[in-house]
């Protein structure tokens, strides 16, 4: 079939309804001939397009027609019966997974080794032998931690930190008398380093600002109190909200952001803290309104935020030079959808190019994707990047200068790449996913379908089948730092993936344990 | 109120039409190309399957069964028509007004290009792929809606996807006069 063209099959094989010989054959075709590969290149191109295609809806008359006031309603529709329950889209990625495992397990019988697929990497003896689960101690951990990357977690209210490699004590980080506040942050990896050196994090009890060596070492407070009031009567207002999700690391470590009320105003106002002088400045009087997301600039120049006030969501650019305020957009919301506000919001990872990106929606649609370029080469106003109706949208460093958004389509049987210049591309088809997330350098994509966690390139577009027994809650799978590693979740154990070695290792520490999100840091 | 009861759960109509309105006016729209039309074939629609939903079997699949009428029901139109009245592309209607979404396409335009492709299509072939594309159907879905066997669906996706690609390209190369 090598010399002969598949056109007729192409279809087949990008749905993965191919018999296995076909589907092979196929593949070997692929790799030889232009003219098919640019034929399935349309056939995946037009997929996408037809999948976006705008969905409409009829309107409200219709019901009234239906139902009431036509001539053609239903007036006299008989009355009761016995149906199966209403049954939605089903994917069709379950014929793709069983492919890869039998192709997996094809390749295993045959020795090739380097070809083994990553779902049978977690074979019970391994698994067998490292299912101890360590209860971490209730002492503070005594004397710095040894070199090396680890991640943290938080539990009980305290910050755990555990060897990459899962080997060793998990020692407790932070002071027994702080309650660690969810949102805590580790310090953006520098020049030279795999991961963060320094943690922050608000203790609930207080109100205290900490920052604190990934080492366990110099737990210390950063200025005073951040609230007037008793914060345990300010934690679950927006305030107290809006300053628990605020801090925010300048991109080179040097400096937090975060927000306070000190004098119990009800209007917090932006703060810094620098990691070098311990000293902390207001960088924003207080303004009307909440004030969301601080995000630094690159160049540790600007931070823009989201601010509500009024009913009205805007982006705002604060330069922390000249004390010069620029209104990135008045207003986010549409007619259409009043209640849309930023989900997210970044610079461009490019300092040579200044501009910054944001998302619009509501948790779970998200509606737009915006862009607008500041400094000489600004624009006066935002771009639109992307509009519909998406589950999830991610923003991150890749391959290009700009970075892309991902965009979860509804539906979720694609994830998609947009770009910065608005150009769209799809990366996976017939899947089911509810989540995914980017490596630390855009290179790779994780994400979770149906019990199976992926690893997909985002350069050559290939697919890995990493496991087809994980779940994704309350711990989704998350990449170390240096986008080496990636943990994921059986919910009784947690394993770490080493993406170059294709190997997997189940981690002294039990599944439940991990109720939180973790962060990787490194100890120099 | 009329209500449909399954073991676990008790529909009225009401609800199966909110849950299914917007699918089934969208795949309709999209087969018919033409808003008023769908309006009447998606009340069309709803009528013929509420008024035969007594007679059905208790394991009816309900979301296949509605596609299939919707389908039919479009196909009738279509037949009535006889031929299908397509303008030429640079006189294609703009975006209708009242459209709950758009997409990234729209903003370099390409949504008006796929629907006249989509058009263009023989109308069982549009149908397989607006079910596989924009519905999420599986082969054995759409086998179910489209009365067709499953192994046909494998058929009528390659032939859709040529189809259209083929339409696609020519409207794309400004041929699109047909």
């Amino acid at each position: 079939m090598i010399g002969e063209h598949v056109e007729d099959l192409l279809s087949a094989y990008l749905d993965d309804a191919l018999a296995p010989e076909e589907y092979g054959a196929v593949a070997a075709h692929l790799a030889v001939c232009p003219q098919c590969n640019a034929i399935l290149a349309d056939f995946r191109r037009f997929d996408a397009l037809l999948s976006q295609l705008p969905r409409v809806s009829p309107d409200a008359a219709l019901y009234e027609r239906l139902f009431y006031s036509s001539p053609r309603s239903l007036h006299n529709v008989p009355t009761v019966q016995t149906l199966t329950p209403l049954r939605r889209r089903r994917g069709v990625g379950g014929q793709r997974i069983m492919h890869m495992v039998i192709a997996a397990t094809f390749l295993l019988t045959l020795g090739v080794g380097g070809f083994i697929a990553w779902n049978l990497w977690c074979g019970q003896a391994q698994i067998a032998h490292q299912q101890e689960s360590i209860t971490p101690p209730a002492g503070l951990q005594q004397g710095p931690l040894p070199a090396g990357i680890r991640f943290v977690f938080l539990r009980d209210g305290a910050l755990w930190s555990a060897a990459a490699e899962g080997t060793g004590q998990i020692a407790r980080l932070t002071p027994t008398t702080v309650t660690v506040a969810a949102n805590w942050v580790v310090q953006p990896t520098l020049a030279g380093r795999s991961a963060g050196d320094q943690l922050a994090y608000i203790d609930l009890q207080q109100g205290r600002l900490h920052t604190i060596r990934s080492d366990g070492q110099s737990d210390t407070l950063a200025g005073q109190s951040l609230l007037g009031a008793q914060p345990s009567s300010v934690w679950s207002t927006d305030e107290g909200a809006a300053i628990l999700t605020s801090l925010a690391w300048s991109q080179d470590g040097t400096m937090l952001a975060f927000l306070a009320d000190p004098s119990s105003g009800g209007m917090p106002a932006l703060y810094m803290y620098s990691t070098s002088t311990k000293s902390v400045r207001m960088v924003l009087p207080p303004l009307q309104g909440e004030i969301l997301h601080p995000t630094w600039s690159p160049d540790n120049m600007r931070i823009a935020f989201e601010r509500i006030h009024d009913g009205q969501t805007s982006v705002l650019d604060y330069n922390v030079q000249n004390n010069e305020m620029l209104t990135i957009t008045p207003t986010v919301s549409t007619a259409e959808h009043p209640n849309d506000m930023v989900l997210s919001l970044h610079w461009l990872v490019n300092a040579d190019m200044p501009a910054i990106t944001w998302s619009v929606g509501t948790p779970q649609h998200i509606h737009s994707l915006w862009i607008r370029y500041v400094g000489r080469a600004g624009t006066m106003r935002p771009s639109m990047i992307a509009i519909g109706d998406y589950a999830q949208a991610v923003y991150s460093r890749d391959y290009s200068q700009k970075g892309s958004w991902l965009l979860l389509t509804q539906s979720a049987k694609q994830l998609l790449l947009v770009n910065l210049d608005a150009q769209v591309r799809t990366l996976t088809t017939g899947t089911r996913i509810s989540s995914f997330s980017w490596s630390p350098h855009g290179l790779y994509v994780d994400y979770f379908d149906t019990g199976a966690v992926h690893v997909l390139s985002i350069l050559n577009g290939g697919d890995t089948l990493l496991t087809t027994n994980a779940v994704d809650s309350p711990l989704p799978p998350v990449w170390s730092a240096d986008g080496q590693r990636l943990l994921y979740s059986t919910g009784t154990h947690i394993f770490s993936a080493d993406i170059q070695a294709k190997t997997a290792q189940a981690l002294a520490i039990k599944g439940e344990d991990m109720r939180a999100p973790l962060l990787w840091t490194q100890i120099p | 109120m009329v209500r449909v009861e399954t073991k676990e759960n008790s529909w009225s109509f009401d609800q199966i039409y909110d849950e299914y309105k917007t699918p089934i006016y969208n795949y309709v729209y999209h087969l018919v190309g033409d808003r008023e039309q769908a309006d009447d074939l998606t009340q069309d629609t709803f009528l013929k399957a509420f008024r035969a939903l007594p007679k059905m079997d208790a394991n009816l699949k309900l979301s296949a069964w509605l596609y299939r009428i919707a389908t039919n029901t479009a196909y009738d139109a279509l037949r009535r028509r006889k031929l299908i009245a397509w303008l030429p592309w640079q006189e294609l209607d703009h975006e209708p007004a009242d459209v709950e979404s758009s997409d990234p396409q729209e903003i370099y335009g390409t949504t008006e290009l796929v629907r006249a492709a989509l058009r263009r299509m023989p109308q069982q072939y549009r149908a397989a792929l607006l079910l596989y594309t924009q519905e999420g159907f599986s082969y054995s879905e759409i086998a179910q809606t489209l009365n067709i066997a499953e192994s046909g669906v494998k058929m009528y996706l390659s032939r859709a996807r040529q189809s259209f690609r083929e339409h696609y390209k020519a409207l794309e190369q400004g041929g699109g006069n047909k």
